[in-house]
């Protein structure tokens, strides 16, 4: 049986087969790293993969047929990073992915998901503070009909930080009844700051749903004094509307002891932020 | 004894004078209507009582319990006991129902409220409000239907426990039954508590539920007329046109209403000048 927790220092020779014992996977190599996970037909699986250290990951995961899996990267290197993650999700197969970005380095990351398989669904979310580049781009491209595809990304960008999300959602064409929904946020705490966000639909079938929404700009001040008329300060009121951007993405992993710690590193980023923000 | 009251208040909004010297004092257990034609000044009185700061108070004084009202911020009103439940909630998104409102409840605690006692009070105002049981883990009136934000409010006034809430039309968007039911959760507070109300509704069906102990009509920034139930009564069956015409005055042009967006940097100015 496998360990709930497996370390890995450098890149392994085999796909690691996916497994619902295993909830929790660290990356800490000194060495580019390349990892392939793979999921057999039909298996339910949760899995935190936690970055502490890596120049470079190349990624891969192959979701088998009827497969549930969820995977979170959580990168907690301060180190700057270039990530490349390639995900293929067969037939009837639901494929969750996050990426938290909260910590200090540069990131350049390319993701991108290929719904193989009439009934693959894939649902792609971001969360990221920017102190440095963060650089994001997600790609989701139906290939087969009935596919279904949901992006949310959301940043924070702080003093000297600067942001870049380009979020595509492609249909193919003979990917009919396809439907692809992307919705980003971006909240800046200084009128300086550089926040792009480029949402694009590629649509090449009819009979499909496709739709993005976004937003970026400073705090709500409608937002502030509704919280603030509850009795929160406006510290508070700015802590918990920045949690907002952050906190959806540690419900996504099951394991709630996990869920927890995850809430916790979330809420010390966010008092982090809110102090060096000034606000 | 909880009192809030209300001296020669004038407010202007970007230069216009809106309220033109009001004077009001609301104890516990009094309900008062405020009532008057739109674009008169009830949503401003309590914009103002609330400390919003688009509305700047001119003149006049506003004590609750002899504190001075005027010199607080707004959470700080909302500490002292004083609740709006407005008449466009907010949607926050990112943030839920239940985060929301333990905070807001643990700043007026010394000890924060322990998990289960917050979810057991939660659970249970959501029944008493007929919501759906998901309320407190969705984000806060995200996605909530017009009925569904202002029973919201309900929920919140009846967690934070205010001395005196004021509910700017919180009956529109509410279909006969939800009416019914946020009235009788309203009704159900007051017989627990000191609550002292103040309520802006054109509808005498929500009036008729709650059975206000003051009415008083605001037309061109000025109370113009006071009684009981009575006079809410009256208006309802023969409108505003008598008022006007008994007391000679010239009805204001419909103006559009006033409705503001804060922009970036106002919220932490406190709506009174030289504040």
């Amino acid at each position: 049986m496998a360990e709930a927790v497996q370390v890995l220092q450098c890149s392994p020779s085999l796909p690691l087969v996916l497994n619902p014992q295993q909830t929790e996977l660290v990356i800490d190599s000194e060495q580019p790293l390349e990892l392939t996970l793979h999921s057999e037909p039909r298996t339910r699986c949760s899995l935190l993969i936690r970055i502490v250290r890596a120049p470079s990951l190349s990624l891969r995961s192959d979701i088998g047929a009827g497969s549930q899996v969820t995977l979170l990267y959580w990168n907690q290197s301060e180190e700057d990073i270039t990530i490349r993650e390639h995900n293929e999700v067969g037939g009837d197969a639901l494929l969750k992915v996050a990426y938290g970005h909260l910590s200090a380095g540069q990131v350049r990351h390319h993701s991108t998901t290929l719904l193989t398989q009439p009934g693959a669904q894939a649902s792609l979310h971001s969360a990221v503070i920017a102190r440095t580049v963060k650089e994001l781009i997600v790609d989701c491209v139906h290939q087969a009909p009935q596919t279904e595809g949901n992006m949310e990304n959301y940043g924070i960008i702080l003093k000297g930080g600067s942001y870049r999300m380009e979020a595509t959602g492609q249909i193919l064409r003979g990917a009919r009844g396809a439907k692809s929904h992307q919705a980003s946020r971006a909240l800046t705490f200084d009128e300086k700051q550089t926040a792009t966000i480029l949402p694009k639909l590629l649509i090449d079938e009819n009979e499909v749903e496709a739709s993005h929404a976004t937003s970026l700009g400073q705090m709500d001040e409608d937002q502030m004094m509704y919280l603030q008329s509850r009795g929160l300060s406006r510290d508070q009121a700015v802590m918990l509307v920045t949690a907002g951007y952050l906190m959806p993405i540690a419900q996504i992993i099951d394991d709630e002891a996990l869920q927890q710690s995850l809430r916790q590193e979330i809420e010390t980023k966010v008092n982090e932020v809110c102090s060096m923000s000034g606000k | 004894m909880s009192q809030l009251m209300i001296k020669d208040l004038h407010v202007e909004v970007e230069g216009k004078e809106i309220l033109k010297g009001i004077d009001l004092a609301v104890s516990d257990h009094e309900i008062h209507a405020l009532m008057g034609p739109n674009g008169n000044g009830k949503s401003t009185l309590l914009a103002a009582i609330m400390g919003h700061p688009k509305y700047i108070v001119t003149q006049g004084s506003i004590e609750l319990d002899g504190q001075d009202v005027l010199a607080m911020s707004v959470d700080e009103r909302s500490r002292a006991g004083l609740f709006l439940a407005m008449q466009y909630p907010q949607e926050v998104p990112g943030v839920t129902n239940s985060d929301f409102l333990r905070a807001a409840m643990n700043v007026r605690r010394e000890q924060p409220i322990p998990l289960f006692t917050f979810i057991r009070e939660m659970e249970k105002t959501i029944k008493d409000l007929q919501m759906k049981p998901d309320l407190a883990h969705r984000f806060l009136n995200e996605g909530f239907s017009g009925g569904e934000k202002k029973r919201n409010e309900i929920v919140q006034m009846k967690m934070l426990k205010p001395s005196l809430a004021m509910l700017d039309e919180i009956d529109s968007g509410l279909d006969v039954d939800a009416l019914k039911i946020v009235a009788g959760a309203i009704t159900e507070m007051r017989r627990n508590s000191s609550l002292g109300l103040i309520v802006v509704s054109h509808y005498e069906r929500f009036y008729q539920l709650l059975q206000p102990t003051h009415s008083h009509v605001l037309i061109n920034g000025r109370i113009v007329m006071e009684g009981d139930e009575t006079l809410v009564q009256k208006i309802d069956a023969e409108g505003y046109d008598w008022i006007y015409q008994q007391l000679e005055l010239t009805p204001a042009k419909e103006q559009t209403r006033l409705v503001f967006t804060l922009g970036s940097c106002a919220a932490s100015a406190r709506g009174r000048k030289n504040g």
